[in-house]
């Protein structure tokens, strides 16, 4: 708290304590063309994040099984949220060609923003494996879920029966991003698993927690899940009864 | 009660009114999603035939959700004035519309008559309305509150300043209210979303707000939109809050899912009249939008709009400030597109108003929705014509924390100047003083942030 004897900070100061769009200006009481045609871009770029779709290529490229859930198009995705949660009828005959009860489960969806996935995905991705390799993890089939949404991750638990699943899901796009990513992360996945059981890292882009820094942490994460064997709140309480401080 | 109608040679019939206030709907994705909307255009024309038929009385005794089973319909049903109701319980849904329309009805006989009715009755006519109806109407039922500044007085159009930072940093919230009282914004609220719901943060925040409104002697009132029992903490904390924040929802198992009962929200309401800081009769600030209980899964058959009029029916036992619907925020889901969030919105505000609610608007869309800035204009501008107490002020209509659009600090000052509207009288004196503005309109030294760190 500055004191009364201090100066009151600068306009400066305060501007860059903000990323809010400020001190643009008016013509009349109106927008300056600069500021609307930023804010249209802007608004552009998040919703061409929600309705285009991640490549198959960089699906192939890397490595991933694609399956897909009910919700067949970005559209049908967006307007009817349980089509997401559930998976196709093509799903399980793939996921039953994949690893049975890994240590590690990695899986991709585009969620709300393909952008974010195109983007900082592989880099996640890519990384966190590297991290979990050399801890000598025992790793699933990598996933990319099309079409997901978060709570499709206990289905698809319950039939690869993983120790700890971790979802990296693509976040609804804002005007400052459009290229945000949380990962999931939770013990034992199956059908009777709801929201308090997941531990959530969010922001994770360019701007916010760095992909290579959120694959380091999520690593820690997953091993800090795997020694208690609990995430979401019982992780929270587990830590809070061996006296660890919640990260 | 007649539950069927023929419409072009063919029947319809309709199980429940629940039923008829559903299929009456204007489309809306979430009464899809929730498989009650009407299943054709025809249908939805015998809905609407059958709804104008029916009484003010039929709707009475079939709330939405039944009595027995619900708080929400508890609460509304004892807050009916009887002897009002009395008078007007034989009115079929189609009179009440005529009579709500004609030029022979002033402002102050519909808001007699308000007390007389319940959620569904403002439900039912307000689907009986088109977007023209919905605005004229609602021009005749101004709703003043009453804190350090008078909101909804006719001619006047007041702003929730919402300066949110997606880290709640103190500096950078300070930048964007010194930004939006340059633009004449702030007159209703100085109202922070946290990101950190913890009491800690929630007494820092009013703190600060509370320093900028003295410093300044700013004519306004602050509120930080935690959960209420964080609020209530805070309060006991002895942080200096003018106005408690609370989100509803129609039916009981809605708020269950907000983590609030009735005898919560009471509880509140008594510790912001005996420890807030305001010296005023309005304390209190309810936030809605149609969709929250089928988002919840307690939604109980019943339609998105007649539940969002549910929440002004059980705001209206608080005697709040502020009310507003945050329409755009909810998602696709709900409402799918521009069209469905503007209808969704005037639907609001005439819903509200007619129940004797003060309804502002935060007009908004998030980026997964079908809809765009041009949608917000075209909503802001209508419900500034039909008298809407107040919108959001954001810088550039951009919540860096929420990562969703609405109305700018501009917006707000171009929709007074483009009707002849004014802020409330103490904050247009304040502005004034300042040299911010001049017989109602801004000068050329507004709009400048500099102006409260020269």
């Amino acid at each position: 708290m500055t004191t009364s004897a201090a100066a009151p900070p600068s306009l400066a100061r305060l501007l860059a304590a903000t990323p809010a769009r400020l001190a643009i200006g008016r013509a009349g009481p109106r927008l300056r063309t600069k500021t609307w045609l930023a804010l249209l871009a802007d608004h552009a770029r998040a919703r061409d994040a929600v309705t285009s779709e991640v490549p198959v290529s960089l699906v192939r490229r890397l490595g991933l099984v694609e399956i897909a859930t009910r919700a067949e198009s970005r559209p049908d995705y967006v307007r009817v949220p349980a089509l997401g949660r559930e998976l196709g009828r093509s799903a399980l005959a793939r996921l039953r060609r994949c690893r049975r009860a890994p240590e590690v489960q990695l899986a991709l969806t585009d969620g709300l923003s393909s952008a974010a996935i195109v983007t900082n995905g592989a880099a996640v991705l890519t990384a966190l494996t590297r991290e979990l390799r050399r801890r000598g993890r025992r790793l699933g089939t990598p996933l990319f879920v099309r079409n997901g949404r978060v709570r499709v991750q206990d289905e698809i638990g319950a039939v690869l029966k993983p120790e700890v699943f971790c979802f990296i899901v693509g976040e609804r796009p804002g005007l400052v991003t459009a290229e945000s990513l949380s990962a999931y992360v939770i013990y034992r996945p199956s059908q009777r698993s709801a929201e308090p059981d997941r531990t959530v890292v969010s922001n994770i882009h360019r701007g916010g927690i760095a992909p290579a820094v959120a694959a380091r942490r999520l690593a820690d994460l997953i091993e800090e899940i795997l020694r208690h064997g609990a995430s979401g709140a019982a992780l929270a309480a587990a830590r809070g009864a061996a006296g660890e401080t919640t990260r | 009660m007649r539950l069927t109608a023929r419409v072009h040679g063919r029947s319809y019939r309709f199980a429940s009114v629940r039923e008829v206030l559903a299929r009456a709907n204007e489309p809306k994705s979430g009464d899809a999603l929730a498989g009650i909307g009407a299943r054709s255009h025809l249908e939805r024309a015998a809905a609407k035939r059958v709804l104008a038929e029916l009484t003010l009385e039929d709707l009475r005794a079939h709330p939405v959700v039944p009595l027995d089973d619900d708080e929400v319909s508890r609460v509304i049903d004892a807050g009916i004035e009887e002897r009002t109701y009395r008078e007007i319980r034989g009115w079929s849904v189609g009179e009440l519309r005529d009579w709500l329309l004609d030029d022979a009805t002033a402002p102050e006989a519909i808001r007699a008559t308000s007390r007389g009715l319940t959620a569904e009755m403002a439900a039912a006519v307000a689907k009986l309305c088109s977007n023209l109806d919905l605005v004229y109407g609602a021009r005749k039922m101004p709703v003043r509150t009453q804190a350090r500044t008078t909101v909804g007085l006719p001619g006047r159009l007041s702003s929730r300043l919402q300066p949110n930072h997606p880290a709640d940093d103190p500096l950078g919230i300070t930048a964007a209210i010194y930004e939006g009282l340059a633009y004449g914004a702030g007159d209703a609220l100085i109202g922070i979303n946290p990101c950190i719901d913890t009491v800690e943060n929630v007494v820092a925040l009013l703190r600060l707000t509370a320093d900028v409104i003295e410093r300044w002697r700013i004519p306004t009132q602050n509120c930080v939109l935690a959960h209420v029992t964080t609020q209530m903490r805070a309060l006991e904390a002895g942080a200096p809050m003018d106005i408690l924040f609370q989100s509803l929802a129609g039916t009981e198992a809605g708020n269950t899912s907000f983590g609030i009962t009735v005898t919560m929200l009471d509880e509140a309401r008594a510790m912001i009249h005996e420890r807030g800081t305001l010296r005023a009769p309005h304390r209190m600030y309810f936030e809605t939008g149609q969709g929250s209980e089928l988002s919840a899964g307690a939604h109980g058959g019943a339609d998105q709009m007649t539940l969002e009029a549910r929440c002004y029916g059980l705001a209206r036992r608080y005697d709040p400030f502020l009310v507003n619907t945050v329409v755009g925020f909810i998602g696709p889901e709900y409402l799918a597109d521009g069209r469905q969030i503007v209808r969704a919105g005037l639907e609001d505000h005439f819903m509200g108003k007619l129940l004797g609610v003060p309804l502002g608007a935060d007009a908004c869309y998030t980026n997964h929705a079908d809809a765009d800035q041009n949608d917000c204009d075209t909503l802001a501008t209508m419900l500034a014509v039909a008298g809407c107490n107040y919108f959001m002020g954001v810088p550039a209509g951009d919540d860096v924390m929420l990562s969703y659009q609405c109305t700018s600090y501009h917006d707000g000052a171009t929709l007074r100047q483009l009707l002849g509207l004014r802020p409330a009288p103490e904050f247009e004196e304040w502005l004034t003083g300042l040299g911010l503005m001049q017989d109602g309109r801004l000068t050329a030294r507004a709009g400048d942030p500099a102006v409260f760190t020269a």
